[in-house]
């Protein structure tokens, strides 16, 4: 058919194939920007254009629809170079993040201020009802939409965009200039289905419709007739190597417990085989010609199934140890399955396994006299919380795009881990590391998933072996069946105080649902125990950790780790102690926590699966967070209630996270002034769209007092930076920012050196000044940046000036918070509304205070999902049942709490990068326990399994 | 190729393309979606069809054509509230723009935005077809959907003012599937209620409605009536809960409903009984 249309302002005619969905069309016609987050389930928006000036969902149109209209795209607005007032706005106000939806989002508040000029609060909310939005929350889109409001009427912002922090630095704490704003607001080349060549092949998996068995045979060969198919790997024709995915540093503590691909499927959606095709419809067209055989084994889904005599085993095989190995290990294995399918589990060092008895890993400890301390208490409550299995939700599902260039395997990855790409492609190919170059693109949403190798390791190794450029992306469904997800955890809290308000005892047990392989599996329940218990002045306190294997959807690093599972617990058990012992739980919480130079016994036990570092309590804002919190939310004071059928109430929970790990994290960065006088900044870091680049280049400028747009950041790419542990564990600002900063003092050190013998002066005469010279202080004498880096150039020179930084520490910067929810509960329909959401945290100094409030509402928006409504449902045979965005139930603008504030006490570090710690990890962990304590002060029911749903309510109201 | 994609300028054309080989796309919210229960490879679109945007009044009658979209209806004065009131239960402003009320009722969902509103107003539909026109309540259209299936919905119409509507819908999110969509209307001293239940289906309520307008009854009687109800078949569902919370939360919407009626009735200076 052919069509007619005007797209952006061109007229155009195409001969089309008119059933085409409009969004596929589109990118085929270049608009690339016009994205895809959930295979045209009409939920995420990153699909939305404008068709004869309205918004709609171009994945739910067809290309023949729009014959005789007028189309606009995210690309039409404004470009890189040229940013509309509010693709600007949209930066300025801090919500261009990971960024995936952000052109969508352009072009929607663009069309409404066309339409509405000053757009209420309700209408900004409708406007934005179909989008998507993981990482920024929606708060400051009315920021945004205010600014281009003022900016647009006035010709300059009124609004203040958020506060300032450390008044003697230039860009430092102060908002503006995300350095990839503009490429990833005006919807430029950013990820990786950017960078896809047009001659790439395509691969698919074939996954497993059993929860666990073994393979008996894949049989291939009418598969392998389909026209175009070029290789379908198998567990016969791909490595026996064993690995495992989670993106830590080596040695991992995580056992190594699978291949590339098993002869034992151990979950639903497991891979059995992988067909690389010329086209998307080859590979899909083999994948179900191909047949397999399988053995269905019993499978178990739950820690207490896991746990019980008798189990199902996930990995019956034997087991090896790199280092420290039991004596009885032959004994042991001599119990083990000899059925090869098996494939065997590897622990690099004990992790106190015992997989005969589906334990991955095990750790208990403690300080104190436990017992002693449940003595000496006049109350005790003690409580199991349960948490279900949930799943990150980035907007770009897993992609990765992999070819072989001159004899290297090349990969663009959307990950928080390039190194640890490398190093896994580099185990799975056999090739040496120098022999693969990871790029590490803008990445669409992480949330810890992209911290694991879950697709890099199978797309590379599908390049390596074919010689063919190939492409594998996740469905939306992939994502929740075969990626990572939250471990389900069950948590036993005991606390015990004194009427006068003193905690005397606090003992946890956690058991941990890993699913099928151990991906983190000791460390995520750790973080349960670790960045938890170092919360409270308590004098007695244990922990008993297990973490069991499953045949449940694997399980991984998820932003928080385990944190959030053991804050909830905590804080809930804490209110309650409070409410027994007739003491005022903000009294009970001001009383019990932690000060600085408290010193941290606790942690002793709680290392990575190694002994932990022994430190006091460093900079700690943690106090304020909790007075300014109970004060703006009204601490003790009735509210009014929505109806006479509502209840309201209130409730808030402390909460901390880490800055990285230290003794085990490392970041290195280069920096070096161009023969112009500029900078570019080669950082290990990952930047994940939080920001961190803009970091590393404030920190340049800062230092060498130049204007950013005179530095330039090339991240994440293994041939192009050097080493860092990746993104992870809050550790991006503290680790790779403290990296950029030691390169920047050791490239400032060289300039003042070759500065001095060039001018002939002492080098302690010399300063850098704004805008980019150096100065003498004896003689007033100056010499530009460029004459500087030319001369050192020059044939005669000395040549380029690099700073090489590395960063590593025994030091730990820990965030503090307090987090407020206030509640309606509709005790006849069971309905929970959080009305207010305060989010108060210490992060040090915030170095781009806009992006990190913007990463508190998200990560707070989240977790409050988390909290209401997000679960992964199985079914009795594994299968998850709601494995899309509709059925499984993310929070949406629509249900952000009416009042929400990001709150960020100014407390200064003496560790981070200008005093900066972490800031947004710690957000996830407060909304729990908060929302959880704010139900029972509206109601009167403790809800101790999350999602905290209106059916659980109505439940403990005896409703039925 | 021609014949795999038909722009319909008209009803008649719409009508005269449509055969058992294509299906009728109204704003693509449903036939386009991933999981749609419509499975298709040709399709008569009815998007430029003039005559199926038209929203007018008759007497006490509205008239809306089917590919009036959600949020076209939205922005009419003429739409009453009631209907407004379901027409947001779409939390999507996207996909208000995209959604017409012909294809909400032509999917006839068991999650429906619209269907329990529009069966408890007694609306009706004018509907085209190979042999020729005729109108029929949506109620009718959804108890005995085999008897319409190939036939084209043109318009939807319902009462203006005059009835008392009450309409609540139950999800996890605003964008989550309705585990619960209830309405109650009250209308020439009757009620008419409509449930749709998720993975259940559609329930005309009519001894509910009977017995709330012969004697009236308590909060609790409702809910109790409900769970005895033996037409509703609820089994526990893993994602829309249990048959016992749905059962009560349909016995309880409907009380609440009763009760804003009754106080609305009680505020004009009428009564039910």
């Amino acid at each position: 058919m052919k069509i007619n249309c005007r797209i952006n302002g061109t007229d155009r005619s195409y001969e089309v194939d008119p059933c085409m969905r409009l969004r596929d069309f589109l990118v085929s016609k270049g608009h690339f920007a016009v994205r895809d987050s959930d295979d045209a389930e009409g939920f995420c928006g990153s699909d939305t254009v404008l068709v004869d000036g309205m918004p709609v969902m171009s994945n739910l149109m067809m290309a023949g629809e729009i014959d005789g209209c007028e189309v606009l795209t995210p690309d039409g607005l404004g470009n890189t170079e040229n940013l509309t007032i509010v693709q600007q706005a949209l930066i300025d106000a801090g919500v261009v993040q990971s960024a995936y939806n952000s052109p969508a989002t352009a072009l929607l508040l663009t069309w409404l201020l066309e339409n509405v000029p000053d757009p209420s609060r309700e209408e900004i909310k409708d406007c934005l009802s179909g989008i998507f939005i993981r990482d920024a929350g929606y708060e400051h889109y009315y920021l945004a939409v205010q600014l281009a409001r003022e900016k647009m009427k006035d010709g300059e912002y009124k609004t203040t965009i958020s506060p300032s922090f450390m008044d003697s630095c230039k860009v430092i704490g102060k908002p503006g200039a995300k350095i990839d704003g503009p490429q990833l607001v005006s919807g430029g080349r950013a990820f990786v289905e950017d960078f896809v060549d047009s001659d790439t092949c395509y691969m698919v998996v074939k996954r497993s419709p059993h929860a666990s068995a073994y393979i008996n045979s894949i049989d291939t060969s009418e598969a392998e007739k389909v026209p175009g198919v070029i290789k379908i790997l198998t567990p016969y024709n791909t490595p026996e190597t064993h690995y495992m995915q989670a993106g830590q540093g080596e040695p991992e503590p995580s056992p190594h417990d699978r291949r590339l691909l098993n002869l034992k499927v151990r979950h639903v959606g497991d891979r059995v085989a992988a067909v690389i095709a010329e086209t998307l419809e080859a590979a899909e067209k083999a994948r179900d010609l191909i047949k397999v055989e399988y053995e269905v084994l019993d499978a178990v889904f739950t820690v207490e199934e896991a746990m019980a005599e008798g189990a199902p085993l996930v990995h019956a095989g034997p087991v090896e140890y790199r280092s420290g190995a039991p004596a009885d290990l032959d004994e042991y294995n001599a119990r083990a399955s000899k059925d090869p399918r098996e494939g065997k589990v590897i622990y690099q060092f004990p992790l106190h396994a015992d997989v005969q008895r589906n334990i991955a890993a095990s750790n208990r400890g403690g300080i104190g006299d436990i017992e002693k301390g449940f003595a000496e208490a006049d109350a005790i409550v003690e409580h199991t919380f349960q948490t279900t299995q949930i799943q990150h939700t980035p907007l770009e599902t897993h992609i990765c795009f992999a070819k072989m260039e001159a004899g290297r395997l090349v990969v663009y990855a959307s990950t928080q881990v390039p190194y640890h790409v490398r190093r896994i492609c580099s185990w799975v190919t056999g090739l040496p590391q120098n022999r693969i170059h990871v790029i590490k693109t803008r990445v669409g949403g992480g949330y810890g998933s992209k911290q694991d190798i879950l697709v890099e390791d199978l797309t590379g190794y599908a390049a390596f072996v074919t010689g063919r450029p190939v492409l594998f992306h996740n469905t939306r469904e992939e994502e929740f069946i075969a990626n990572s997800t939250r471990h389900p955890m069950r948590a036993r809290v005991k606390m015990g105080g004194t009427k006068d308000g003193k905690l005397t005892a606090i003992f946890m047990e956690v058991r941990a649902n890993t699913g099928p392989y151990g991906n983190h599996c000791l460390t995520v329940p750790m973080n349960s125990c670790s960045k938890t218990l170092p919360l409270f002045k308590c004098d007695n306190m244990a922990y008993d950790l297990e973490i069991y294997y499953t045949n449940c959807p694997p399980a991984g690093a998820y932003q928080g780790y385990g944190t959030p599972k053991g804050t909830y617990g905590l804080m809930m058990c804490m209110c309650e102690l409070a409410e027994k012992l007739g003491v005022d739980y903000k009294d009970f919480v001001l009383k019990n926590h932690v000060e600085e130079g408290y010193m941290l016994e606790i942690l002793k036990g709680l290392g990575e699966g190694r002994e932990g570092n022994v430190v006091p309590v460093g900079s700690c804002g943690l106090a304020e967070c909790i007075k300014k919190g109970c004060d703006m939310i009204k601490w003790g004071e009735k509210e009014e209630t929505p109806g006479p059928d509502w209840k309201v109430g209130k409730g808030f929970a402390m909460i901390m996270q880490g800055s990285g790990l230290p003794g085990l994290d490392h970041a290195e960065a280069l920096a070096k002034l161009t023969t112009d006088g500029n900078v570019i900044l080669h950082s290990g870091g990952a930047d994940i769209g939080t920001g961190l680049d803009t970091i590393s280049a404030k920190i340049v400028s800062e230092l060498i007092c130049i204007d950013m747009d005179r530095i330039t950041i090339l991240s994440g790419d293994t041939d192009g930076s050097v080493f860092d542990t990746g993104s992870y564990a809050s550790s991006g600002t503290f680790f790779s920012g403290n990296a950029s900063l030691e390169a920047t003092k050791k490239l400032k050190e060289a300039m003042l050196t070759e500065a001095a013998l060039q001018m002939e002066e002492d080098k302690d005469d010399l300063e850098l000044r704004w805008p980019g010279e150096v100065h003498s202080l004896r003689t007033d004498k100056t010499l530009s940046y460029y004459e500087l880096s030319h001369t050192a150039c020059s044939g005669t020179g000395r040549g380029e000036m690099v700073g090489h930084g590395v960063f590593t520490t025994a030091a730990s910067s820990v965030p503090y918070g307090a987090h407020f929810a206030q509640v309606a509960v509709n005790i006849k329909t069971g309905e929970i509304k959080v009305q207010k959401f305060y989010a108060l945290q210490d992060a040090g100094t915030p170095i781009n205070p806009e992006i990190a409030l913007c990463q508190m509402y998200g990560a707070a928006l989240k977790s409050i999902g988390h909290t209401l409504y997000e679960d992964m449902i199985l079914d009795e045979k594994g299968v998850c049942v709601n494995a899309n965005m509709t059925d499984y139930g993310v929070p949406m603008i629509s249900e952000q709490p009416d009042d929400f504030k990001s709150i960020l006490v100014d407390v200064v570090d003496d560790f981070g990068p200008f005093g900066a710690k972490s800031i947004s990890e710690i957000a996830c962990n407060g909304a729990a326990p908060a929302i959880g304590n704010a139900i029972h002060d509206a109601c009167g029911v403790w809800i101790r399994d999350w999602p905290m749903t209106p059916e659980k309510v109505l439940k403990g109201l005896g409703k039925f | 190729m021609a014949d795999k994609f038909i722009i319909a300028g008209t009803p008649e054309e719409a009508v005269g393309s449509k055969s058992k080989d294509n299906v009728y796309m109204a704003g693509g919210t449903e036939v386009m979606r991933l999981g749609s229960s419509v499975s298709a490879d040709s399709f008569v679109s009815l998007r430029r069809i003039p005559e199926m945007h038209i929203i007018e009044t008759d007497g006490n009658t509205v008239s809306a054509g089917a590919s009036c979209t959600f949020q076209e209806l939205l922005q009419s004065d003429l739409i009453p509230g009631y209907l407004k009131e379901a027409l947001l239960f779409m939390a999507s402003r996207t996909r208000r723009n995209m959604a017409t009320i012909g294809g909400n009722i032509a999917v006839c969902r068991d999650d429906s935005f619209l269907i329990p509103t529009l069966i408890a107003v007694s609306a009706s539909l004018r509907l085209s077809g190979p042999q020729g026109s005729c109108a029929v309540t949506v109620r009718d259209y959804v108890t005995e959907k085999g008897k319409y299936e190939d036939m084209l919905i043109i318009s939807v119409s319902f009462p203006a003012e005059g009835v008392i509507v009450r309409s609540y819908r139950s999800a996890n999110t605003a964008q989550s599937h309705a585990r619960l969509t209830a309405s109650l209307a009250f209308a020439d001293g009757k009620y008419t209620a409509c449930a749709a239940v998720k993975n259940s289906g559609i329930y005309m309520a009519d001894d509910l409605a009977n017995e709330l307008g012969s004697r009236g009854m308590s909060e609790d009687e409702i809910v109790e009536f409900v769970k005895q109800k033996k037409d509703i078949h609820l089994e526990d569902d893993l994602i829309y809960g249990s048959a016992a919370y749905r059962s009560y939360l349909t016995g309880i919407s409907f009380a609440l409903m009763y009760a804003e009626i009754n106080s609305e009735i009680n505020k004009e200076g009428g009564s039910v009984r």
